[in-house]
C-alpha cells in the first residue's frame, strides 16, 4: 500500500471514530442553534403554527427584539439576573478561602483526643437536656457536637476528609439541595430562623434603646459612605498621579464609586441628602477633572492601565457604600420593626419579596464554598513555587503579605478563569432554583432571564420571542466575556 | 356535526368551600351557611382562628387556605356586578373600585384578621404533598384549615385518607350577585377525523348512564349528563352519610349560579395569570391596591394587543368585535337592553339576564 493510500485510510478510520460525536454535535447542538437564530426573526408561535393550523411562519425582522425592549418584564428580570450575580465575588472569595484552609495539614493525635472528649461531653449534655425538655438548647449543642465530630474526623483523616466534605454540595443533586434549603428557610419553624430567634429577641431591647438616636445613627452611616467615597477618589487620583492608573481606568473607577452617592438621592428620603450628595459628587468629579485636565503627571501609562483595580477595589468600595446605605435605611425602619408584635421580625426568606433574592444568594454562596472553583484553586495553590514563599519569609513578610504579594498574584490566572466562568454561569443561571424553590416568585422577585425564556418558550409557546431573548442573553454574555478577556487578562498580567 | 370542531364535557366542577363539620363542632361554632357575605365570613373566621389557636405559640390553624388567588377574587368581584373583561372580551376593564375593594378584603383577611395564611405561613407548614390540592387536603383533614376551596373531585382524595370527616358545603363569601366559577374538562374530537363512527361511539358513551353513574359513584367531578343519574345522586347521601347533600348542592349550583371564567380568545394559552400576579404584588407591598387593579387591566390589554398584532386573522375578529362593543356601550348609555348575540363574556350574559338587561336573541342581533 502506498503512503498516500495509507494516509487516506488512516484519515477515514479517524473520521469513523469521530463520526458519532460529530453527528451528535450536528444534530443536537448545531442544528438547534441555527434553528434558534432563524426562529428569533420569525413569528413562530405554537398557537398559530401547529399540526392543526397551516398559517405560514412569517419573517418579522427585528420585531421580536423590539418587543423585548418594550416588554415591561424584561428589564425587571434582567435586573433580577444581575442582582443574583452580586453573590459571585463572595462565592469566589469563599472558594479561595476554603482552598487555602484545605491546603493546611491538620492531623494531630492530641487534638483528636481533646476533640473526642469534648464531643462526647456535648452529646451526653444533649441527651440530658432533651430528657429535661430543653429541646432548643439541646439542638444548639447537638450542632456544636456535630462540628466537634467533624473536627475529630479531620484529626484522624487529615485534609482528605475535609476536601470530601467540602465537595459534598457539588455532587449532591441540585433539586434535592434546593428542597432542603426551602425547608431550612421556612420562616416560622425552619432551622435558620429557629437559630436566629433568640438573637433577634436579644436584639429587640437594644434596638428599642436606639430609637431616640436613629436619625443620628443613620446620618453617621451615610457620612461614612460619603467619607469612603472621598477617600477612594483621593486614592484613585493619587494612583493616577503616580502613573498607577490609566485615564480610562480612572474614569471607570469614578463611575463605579459615584453610584452609591447618586442612588442615595433615590433611596433615602431625607432633605439634607438631596443637597449633600450633589455637592459631594460635584466635589469628586471636579477633583477628577482638575487632575485629568489641570495636572501634568510625571509618570505616564496606557489608558486602561490597572483597570482591574477600578473594577475589583472600587467595586468592593461600591458594595460597601451600598451596604452602608442599606443599613441607614434599616435604622430608619427600626421604629416600625420594633413595634411589631414579638419584637424585631425574623426574615421571611423566600416567602418575602425583599428577602427572596438575598436568600438565593446565600444559598449560592454555600454551594460555591465547595465547588469546582475550590478544586481549581487547590490545583493553583499546588502550583505556586515554594521558593517565592521562602524569599518572602527571608524578607520578613507577614502571613497577610505572603498571601497578598505571593499567593494572590500567582493565582491571578485561575481567578480570571473562575470569574469568567462564574459570570457566564451567573447570566445563564437561576432557572433550577426558581423552578424548584419559588416558581419565580414572590411577585416575580426570583424570575431570571433563563426562567423567563423557559416560560415564554414552553408555557406560552412563543418560540420566536423566546429565541430572541435567548440570543440577547448570548450577546450579553459575549460582551461581558469580551470585556473580561480584554481587561481581566490585562489585570492577570499586571 | 361531521367536519365541525366541537367538544363534549367529560366532567366538571364548581369549586366552593368544603367545610370540615367536625372542626366547627370541636370549637362549638355554628356551621357556615350555604350563602354568606364577606362580613359574615370574616366574623366567623375571626372566632374560629381565635379558638383554634388558643395557647399556641404560633398560629397553626386558619379558616381557609391562602386567598392569594384569582379563583377567590373573581366570584367576589362578580358578586358586585364587575368582571375582568368587557362584554365582548376585547378589552380588560379590571381597573375598578370593586376590584380594589376585593384586593383590600383579601389583604385584610390574610395580614390583619389572619383568617387565611400568608406566604410565610404556607412555607412553614410541615406538610408536603403532591397531586391536586397539594398539602391543603391534609391540612384540611387535620383541622388546620376549617374549609378548603375544591370541587366534588376532592372526594377522591378525601375518601383515601384514614381520618374520615363530615362535610358540608358553602358558597364563597359574596355580595349581591351570587355566582361561582365552573370548570369543565371536555373531549374534543378532531373535526376532520377519518373515523366518525368511533367518535360517535365515544361521545355516546360520555352521555350514557354507565359513564355518568361511574362519575358520580367515584366522585370524579360532576357528570356531563346529570339528568340521567338524578335518582342515583339522591342515593349518595345514604351511601356516604358523611358527605351529606354536598353532591346535590354542587350540581344545583352548577345549574343555577355557576359561570365559567372569562377567557378572551385573544389571549395566548399560557398567558400569565395577571390577576393572581397583581394580588401577589399587592401582598408583597410592591404596589398599592389601586396600582394593582390598574396593572391587571394594563397587562391583559397589552397581552391582547400583542396577540392581535402578531396574528392578522385574530386582529380582524378583534376589530369586528370592537365595533360590536362600541354598540353595546351606546346601548348601555341609553339604558337599552343588550342583545344576547353581541355578548361573548359568559359573566355578562348571566348578569344582564338576571338584571333584566338582556335582549334574548338567537342570531346576530335578531330576536
Amino acid at each position: 500500500m502506498t503512503s498516500n493510500k495509507r494516509q487516506i485510510k488512516n484519515i477515514c478510520t479517524g473520521m469513523a471514530f469521530l463520526l458519532p460525536n460529530l453527528l451528535g454535535f450536528l444534530a443536537f447542538t448545531m442544528l438547534p442553534l441555527l434553528m434558534s437564530i432563524y426562529m428569533a426573526f420569525t413569528d413562530w408561535n405554537l398557537e398559530m403554527h401547529n399540526y392543526f393550523r397551516s398559517e405560514p411562519i412569517r419573517f418579522v425582522g427585528f420585531r421580536n427584539f423590539a418587543q423585548l425592549f418594550s416588554d415591561p418584564d424584561f428589564g425587571r428580570y434582567l435586573g433580577n439576573t444581575f442582582f443574583l450575580m452580586i453573590g459571585i465575588p463572595f462565592g469566589v472569595a469563599a472558594s479561595l478561602g476554603s482552598a487555602l484552609l484545605l491546603s493546611l495539614e491538620i492531623r494531630g493525635t492530641r487534638r483528636f483526643w481533646g476533640l473526642t472528649v469534648i464531643t462526647a461531653v456535648m452529646l451526653s449534655g444533649c441527651v440530658i437536656l432533651t430528657l429535661a425538655g430543653m429541646g432548643a438548647t439541646a439542638m444548639t449543642m447537638l450542632m456544636a457536637s456535630l462540628f466537634g465530630s467533624i473536627f475529630c474526623l479531620g484529626s484522624i483523616g487529615g485534609r482528605t476528609v475535609y476536601r470530601t466534605l467540602f465537595y459534598f454540595p457539588h455532587f449532591t443533586s441540585g433539586v434535592a439541595t434546593f428542597i432542603l434549603w426551602r425547608k431550612l428557610y421556612a420562616p416560622e419553624n425552619g432551622p435558620i430562623n429557629n437559630a436566629l430567634r433568640p438573637l433577634f429577641a436579644a436584639l429587640t431591647p437594644v434596638a428599642e434603646s436606639l430609637l431616640p438616636f436613629i436619625d443620628g445613627i443613620a446620618t453617621v452611616l451615610l457620612v461614612l459612605m460619603m467619607a469612603l467615597y472621598l477617600a477612594m477618589v483621593f486614592r484613585k487620583m493619587r494612583r493616577w498621579e503616580d502613573g498607577e492608573c490609566g485615564h480610562v481606568s480612572a474614569l471607570l473607577g469614578m463611575v463605579v464609586l459615584s453610584l452609591p452617592p447618586a442612588l442615595t438621592m433615590l433611596w433615602v428620603d431625607a432633605s439634607w441628602v438631596r443637597v449633600a450628595m450633589p455637592l459631594l459628587l460635584a466635589l469628586g468629579w471636579l477633583w477628577f477633572a482638575w487632575h485629568i485636565f489641570g495636572i501634568k503627571r510625571i509618570y505616564d501609562c496606557v489608558l486602561d492601565y490597572k483597570i482591574g483595580d477600578s473594577t475589583i477595589v472600587d467595586g468592593t468600595a461600591m458594595v460597601i457604600g451600598f451596604a452602608l446605605i442599606g443599613l441607614a435605611n434599616v435604622v430608619w425602619l427600626l421604629p416600625e420593626l420594633v413595634a411589631q408584635p414579638g419584637g424585631l421580625p425574623l426574615p421571611k426568606w423566600i416567602a418575602d419579596y425583599y428577602w427572596a433574592k438575598p436568600s438565593i444568594i446565600f444559598m449560592g454562596f454555600w454551594s460555591a464554598v465547595g465547588s469546582n472553583n475550590m478544586l481549581l484553586y487547590l490545583a493553583g495553590l499546588a502550583g505556586v513555587p515554594q521558593d517565592l514563599y521562602e524569599a518572602a519569609d527571608i524578607d520578613g513578610a507577614s502571613r497577610w503579605q505572603r498571601f497578598w504579594h505571593v499567593t494572590w498574584p500567582q493565582l491571578a490566572n485561575v481567578t480570571f478563569f473562575i470569574m469568567v466562568m462564574a459570570i457566564i454561569g451567573g447570566i445563564q443561571g437561576g432557572f433550577e432554583m426558581a423552578r424548584v424553590m419559588t416558581n419565580g416568585g414572590p411577585a416575580g422577585a426570583t424570575t431570571t432571564l433563563s426562567y423567563y425564556i423557559y416560560t415564554q418558550g414552553f408555557a406560552t409557546g412563543c418560540l420566536g420571542y423566546a429565541s430572541a431573548v435567548a440570543w440577547l442573553l448570548f450577546l450579553l454574555m459575549f460582551v461581558v466575556t469580551m470585556f473580561n478577556w480584554k481587561f481581566g487578562n490585562r489585570y492577570t498580567n499586571d | 356535526m361531521a367536519g365541525r370542531q366541537y367538544a363534549y364535557p367529560c366532567n366538571g366542577a364548581v369549586p366552593a368551600l368544603w367545610v370540615n363539620v367536625d372542626t366547627f363542632k370541636k370549637y362549638d361554632l355554628p356551621l357556615p351557611p350555604q350563602e354568606w357575605t364577606p362580613e359574615e365570613f370574616e366574623e366567623l373566621g375571626k372566632r374560629f382562628v381565635k379558638l383554634a389557636n388558643e395557647g399556641s405559640r404560633r398560629q397553626l390553624c386558619f379558616f381557609v387556605p391562602s386567598v392569594e388567588s384569582s379563583s377567590f377574587a373573581i366570584p367576589i368581584l362578580r358578586s358586585m356586578g364587575k368582571d375582568v373583561y368587557n362584554e365582548t372580551m376585547t378589552r380588560s376593564v379590571a381597573n375598578t373600585p370593586e376590584l380594589v375593594k376585593v384586593f383590600k378584603l383579601l389583604y385584610k383577611w390574610t395580614y390583619e384578621d389572619r383568617i387565611a395564611p400568608n406566604a410565610a405561613d404556607v412555607a412553614s407548614m410541615n406538610v408536603e404533598a403532591t397531586g391536586y390540592g397539594g398539602a391543603n387536603f391534609s391540612n384540611f383533614l387535620q383541622g388546620r384549615y376549617a374549609m378548603i376551596v375544591t370541587g366534588r373531585y376532592g372526594l377522591i382524595r378525601f375518601r383515601e385518607f384514614e381520618r374520615q370527616v363530615t362535610f358540608s358545603l358553602s358558597q364563597l363569601p359574596m355580595y349581591d350577585f351570587k355566582n361561582l366559577l365552573i370548570t369543565v374538562r371536555a373531549a374534543m374530537p378532531y373535526g376532520r377525523t377519518k373515523s366518525p363512527e368511533l367518535v360517535d361511539m365515544f361521545l355516546r358513551y360520555l352521555a350514557s348512564y354507565e359513564y355518568n353513574k361511574y362519575i358520580i359513584d367515584f366522585a370524579d367531578g360532576l357528570p356531563p349528563n346529570p339528568h340521567i343519574v338524578e335518582e342515583d345522586l339522591k342515593q349518595l347521601k345514604f351511601k356516604y352519610p358523611r358527605e351529606g347533600i354536598t353532591h346535590e348542592l354542587e350540581i344545583g349550583w352548577a345549574q343555577s349560579i355557576a359561570v365559567p371564567e372569562s377567557r378572551p380568545r385573544y389571549l395566548k394559552a399560557g398567558t400569565p395569570n395577571w390577576l393572581g400576579n397583581s394580588i401577589s404584588e399587592y401582598f408583597n407591598n410592591r404596589k398599592s391596591a389601586e396600582e394593582s387593579a390598574e396593572y391587571v387591566e394594563y397587562r391583559y390589554n397589552l397581552e391582547i394587543d400583542t396577540a392581535c398584532e402578531a396574528n392578522p386573522s385574530l386582529r380582524a375578529i378583534w376589530e369586528e368585535q370592537r365595533a360590536v362593543q362600541a354598540r353595546i356601550d351606546e346601548y348601555k348609555a341609553a339604558g337599552k337592553k343588550i342583545p344576547l348575540a353581541w355578548i361573548s363574556n359568559p359573566f355578562h350574559i348571566r348578569y344582564y339576564r338576571e338584571m333584566g338587561m338582556l335582549a334574548e336573541t338567537t342570531t346576530a342581533g335578531a330576536r
